[in-house]
């Protein structure tokens, strides 16, 4: 701990924090812009880190880092397009709130969020590196599977009451998923001779698509003159503050479970906003909310996704083992200035580890400060009619689909999964649980083939599933959800029926 | 529709047109000086971010300025194993301003096991800058410390042992299965999505031992205990570490590290860029950085890996055939 | 007869379901273990489907109103109008074919008013805000993060 106090006196110099600051700026840009991904912003800014020697180009690129994570909040909740994958479950609760007039709410309400779930993540990391890297290697190819299902579970959440038609979108998610190579096998199936379709149906352009594009179609063909009422909200941060002070639970709970699942490499921050949003969903007491503008759906992602970030860094600085492409891309800078993660990192390199570490915690700061500004920016969105903004967010999304995939493919991508997504509203089948399945298809894919081939050198799957505690206890978690999901479904029948009731007699 | 309003509709289109003419001619994206490459060069890394080829790509781009008046443009293309984006280099024009990175064998592999779309000769090898050999791996908690020991017990257990893989239908794929074949073993083969992965599944003791690269264990190094070296060179890194060929098991498999061009570029700029090359290779420094990132620098040219990849081709062959890939 | 009928959502889900034995039916060449989860997949689309189309019998709230003629069109027109910019962004060029769907698009908004549809002070101020749409996303997009459009005639 003492160590940090020189790290933060390193960053203390004021070329360093205006460069933060700028990095923060682009940062949330970058994650706004539906189709820019946060890796992306990253490798581009790598010869630019190189320039300014290892603690202030580090604490850039920890800065964007954080910053996108965040930006995705913005456009998941005003045009309903998560910016980042990351942001997928804050669409869910944050477009409706926006309809309701309750986008500045929705705005800060992430933006705090985020901040607080990025401190805790950096205090985890700063903390507990060495010995949370170590804990990562526990989880194989079984526990990423049944992560995986975790994941799945929250589909009944997202399903708007429907739950046979969410499980049947989240099952075509997991189809589209299956097109382009099997990651494990490496045989390409599934591409019915179109060449192209051999990487797969991109997460990215399909968000795009899915998400973006289909809302757009759906402005255009809407009456209304703006896609959402632009009010300012009277004592908006007293009755804010009251709502964080009674959800702590959601957001420490959220961050633990962003913290977690970050340092799991290979993971992801959709899990960790999916898991974090189901489980916030679970324990509240009036989960009926969630889906149609509940504040605590998207403290519960943006909290979780943002203590990702520095979690992710964990196995990367422990062990040399990047968590995720983010990580992997500020690991290749650190060894660029000659700093070897893993092992050696404290003994050989702690005054530069110290400082990039406490970098985090001043970029969160400056996230808070400079991000409060930018909501006002991004609300004023709204005002622009839809006339003029359906267009604009079409030609948006075909530019960042081109931008994601550098392809025109990705760009068809994006068409037919906005095809589809247009479909789906159309026709009454939720498209978040298809989203949760593109998503995460691959990792329970993975997951099962893996475990397969590893059960082989065991007499049997089951007993080769017994004896390991983490795939136990993932179980009983997916388990105690499912349960929780269908109690809550029963609860939220009853109460309908309830009000009808009332309002009949 | 009225008369005027048809008017007016004619009229904006011809001002249109007219913009377009008169803005196109100063939209060319810079016409190259007089000696090439005059304007920068686009790089495809056809994998993600962040990886390997990433990296390696990156260090050469550090010493680009300097030699080719400009640093690289970046553009990833992921998918395929890399062929997608090497697919993509092969089908453009080849106007000089365009390259590839990738790896040796896959280069080769791909064609073989049909995941390549495209002609392998529309690509050229300009040359091979790095050479990362492939270890076999395990925790320091593995009872075996030399491959050796580790196919013994294997004979004794058969299809209780587990094997972990970097990649699918990749290099050390191959040879891997065609060693396990050759000493006649039967054991577990667990195949991961990458290096990084199986390093992770190596230090969590997923797998009893794994094949990859050595650069995703240099964070490591410590808690990994390295049984052989796939090749007959001892590394500097690991000097006490046997070659399999030491060991008295014949198996020799590493990733070299290429750069690509599409075939039908002008001679000159072949040459001028093969030789650009090769003076950033000579660099003591560039072969430096190279190090920190893990890879060791190793020189071939374009023809001498070209030579290699077609004895390679010919042996892979029977090995394909044998195992079903 | 109520449960006879045939909904827009039955057909789009059998549509599904016959999509989902197509690929299953691929799975055929796959070998073990590497087929136990498209199969797996494949077999759970199917069954729900089959739900899916039960529950809509039975169920009243799936039952939604279906569309008039005149908004299919219009959202086919939509549709179409969008693959054929996506096409003539790689064959035209970024700017050109962006600036002229844009201009498009707002102005055919304005067709129901005789007022507005190709008048002067309309037409102008779509094509602004067209050009300042498309240079923005330009800037931030080619400038500031170096993409490289493809290769086209035009610009």
């Amino acid at each position: 701990m003492e160590l940090l106090l020189p790290g933060f006196l390193d960053l203390l110099d004021p070329q360093t924090l205006l460069i933060m600051a700028l990095a923060i700026v682009g940062g949330i840009v970058v994650g706004t812009l539906p189709g820019l991904s946060s890796v992306m912003a990253i490798s581009l800014m790598l010869p630019i880190a190189y320039a300014f020697g290892p603690v202030t180009g580090l604490s850039m690129l920890g800065a964007i880092y954080t910053a996108a994570l965040y930006g995705g909040a913005n456009s998941a909740i005003i045009l309903n397009t998560p910016g980042t994958p990351s942001s997928l479950p804050t669409a869910f609760d944050g477009f409706p709130m926006t309809k309701q007039g309750k986008a500045n709410q929705a705005l800060y309400a992430a933006l705090f969020a985020s901040v607080l779930g990025g401190l805790f993540g950096t205090m985890v990391l700063i903390v507990a590196f060495e010995p949370l890297a170590n804990l990562s290697l526990k989880f194989g190819p079984p526990e990423f599977f049944f992560l995986a299902c975790l994941g799945l579970c929250a589909v009944a959440a997202i399903s708007e009451g429907k739950v046979l038609r969410g499980l049947l979108s989240a099952c075509i998610g997991l189809l589209i998923a299956l097109i382009g190579q099997d990651p494990v096998s490496g045989d390409v199936r599934f591409t019915f001779g179109i060449y192209p379709l051999i990487s797969g149906i991109e997460v990215i352009p399909a968000l795009l698509g899915l998400f973006s594009l289909s809302q757009a179609m759906k402005i255009l063909e809407a009456k209304g003159s703006h896609i959402a009422p632009y009010a300012s909200e009277i004592n908006l941060f007293g009755k804010l503050e009251k709502k964080l002070r009674q959800s702590w639970s959601i957001l420490l709970r959220s961050s633990i479970i962003g913290s977690v699942i970050g340092i799991l490499p290979g993971a992801g921050g959709a899990i960790a906003s999916i898991i974090a949003y189901n489980e916030a969903r679970r324990t509240s007491k009036e989960p009926g909310k969630f889906g149609k503008g509940a504040v605590e759906g998207i403290m519960a992602s943006e909290a979780a996704n943002n203590a990702q970030v520095s979690s992710s860094l964990v196995p990367m600085m422990g062990l040399g083992i990047p968590g995720n492409v983010n990580a992997a891309v500020i690991m290749g800078a650190l060894m660029s200035f000659g700093i070897q993660p893993g092992m050696g990192l404290l003994t050989n390199s702690s005054d530069i580890a110290y400082a990039f570490m406490a970098s985090l915690i001043v970029s969160n700061f400056l996230l808070l400060g400079i991000g409060f500004y930018m909501v006002k920016l991004t609300t004023r969105v709204l005002l622009i009619p839809s006339n003029y903004l359906g267009p604009g967010v079409i030609a948006l999304c075909i530019v960042g689909a081109y931008a994601a995939t550098y392809s025109v493919y990705g760009v068809w991508v994006m068409f037919g999964m906005g095809l589809v997504g247009y479909l789906m509203l159309k026709v009454g089948i939720p498209i978040g649980p298809l989203a949760l399945g593109l998503v995460l298809g691959p990792i329970a894919e993975k997951g099962l083939a893996q475990s397969l081939q590893m059960a082989e050198s065991e007499s049997s799957l089951l007993s080769f599933i017994l004896a390991r505690p983490i795939s136990m206890a993932l179980i009983v978690f997916c388990l105690v959800a499912l349960f929780a999901a269908l109690y809550v479904e029963k609860k939220t029948q009853q109460a309908e029926l309830l009000r009808k009731e009332q309002g009949n007699g | 529709m009225t008369l005027p309003k048809l008017y007016r509709l004619l009229i904006s289109l011809g001002i249109l047109v007219l913009l377009i003419l008169l803005i196109k001619p100063f939209t060319n994206e810079g016409s190259p000086e007089a000696s090439y490459p005059g304007k920068p060069i686009k790089i495809i890394v056809p994998f993600k971010p962040g990886g390997g080829s990433d990296r390696i790509a990156r260090v050469l781009d550090a010493y680009t300025k300097e030699e080719f008046g400009s640093t690289f443009t970046f553009v990833y293309k992921p998918g395929g194993g890399g062929h997608l984006g090497l697919r993509f280099l092969a089908n453009t024009k080849p106007d000089g301003y365009l390259l590839a990175t990738y790896n040796t064998p896959d280069l080769v592999l791909g064609h073989m096991t049909g995941i390549a779309n495209y002609e392998q000769n529309d690509l050229v090898v300009l040359g091979q800058i790095a050479f990362d050999a492939n270890v076999f791996a395990t925790s320091q908690d593995s009872p075996f410390f030399n491959m050796k020991e580790f196919l013994r017990e294997a004979r004794k257990r058969p299809g209780k042992l587990r094997l972990g893989i970097s990649q699918p239908k990749g290099g050390n794929h191959l040879a891997t299965l065609a060693m396990i074949d050759e000493q006649g073993i039967d054991i577990s083969v667990v195949i991961f999505a990458g290096g990084t992965e199986l390093a992770s599944a190596v230090l969590g003791n997923q797998v009893d031992v794994g094949i990859g690269g050595l650069a995703p264990f240099h964070g490591s190094m410590k808690q990994t205990r390295f049984l052989a070296i796939s090749g007959d060179k001892r590394l500097k890194i690991i000097p006490t570490i046997q070659t399999m060929i030491e060991q008295g098991i014949p198996m020799n498999s590493g990733t070299g590290r290429i750069i690509l061009a599409p075939a039908g570029m002008a001679t000159f700029q072949l040459e001028r860029l093969k030789q650009g090359l090769k003076t950033i290779f000579d660099n003591d420094d560039f072969q430096a950085d190279l190090r920190k990132v893990g890879n060791e620098p190793s020189w071939l040219s374009g023809e001498e890996v070209t030579a290699y990849l077609e004895d390679f081709q010919i042996k892979a062959q029977k090995v394909l055939e044998k195992t079903g890939l | 007869m109520g449960k006879l009928q045939i909904y827009s959502s039955d057909v789009f889900i059998i549509l599904v379901a016959a999509i989902a034995i197509a690929f299953r039916s691929q799975t055929a060449g796959t070998h073990e273990p590497f087929d136990a989860y498209p199969k797996l997949i494949t077999g759970a689309l199917i069954l729900l489907s089959f739900a899916c189309v039960i529950q809509t019998r039975f169920s009243e709230g799936y039952k939604r109103s279906e569309s008039t003629v005149s908004s299919v069109t219009k959202s086919a027109v939509l549709v179409i109008g969008i693959a054929i910019y996506i096409v003539s962004l790689s064959t035209i060029g970024y700017f050109v074919s962006s600036t002229f769907y844009l201009i498009i698009m707002f102005h055919s908004k304005r067709i129901g008013k005789a007022d507005e549809f190709l008048e002067t002070k309309p037409i102008i101020a779509d094509f602004l805000i067209s050009i300042a749409i498309v240079l923005s996303i330009a800037l931030v997009f080619k400038f500031a993060l170096n993409l490289v459009f493809p290769d086209s005639l035009l610009f």
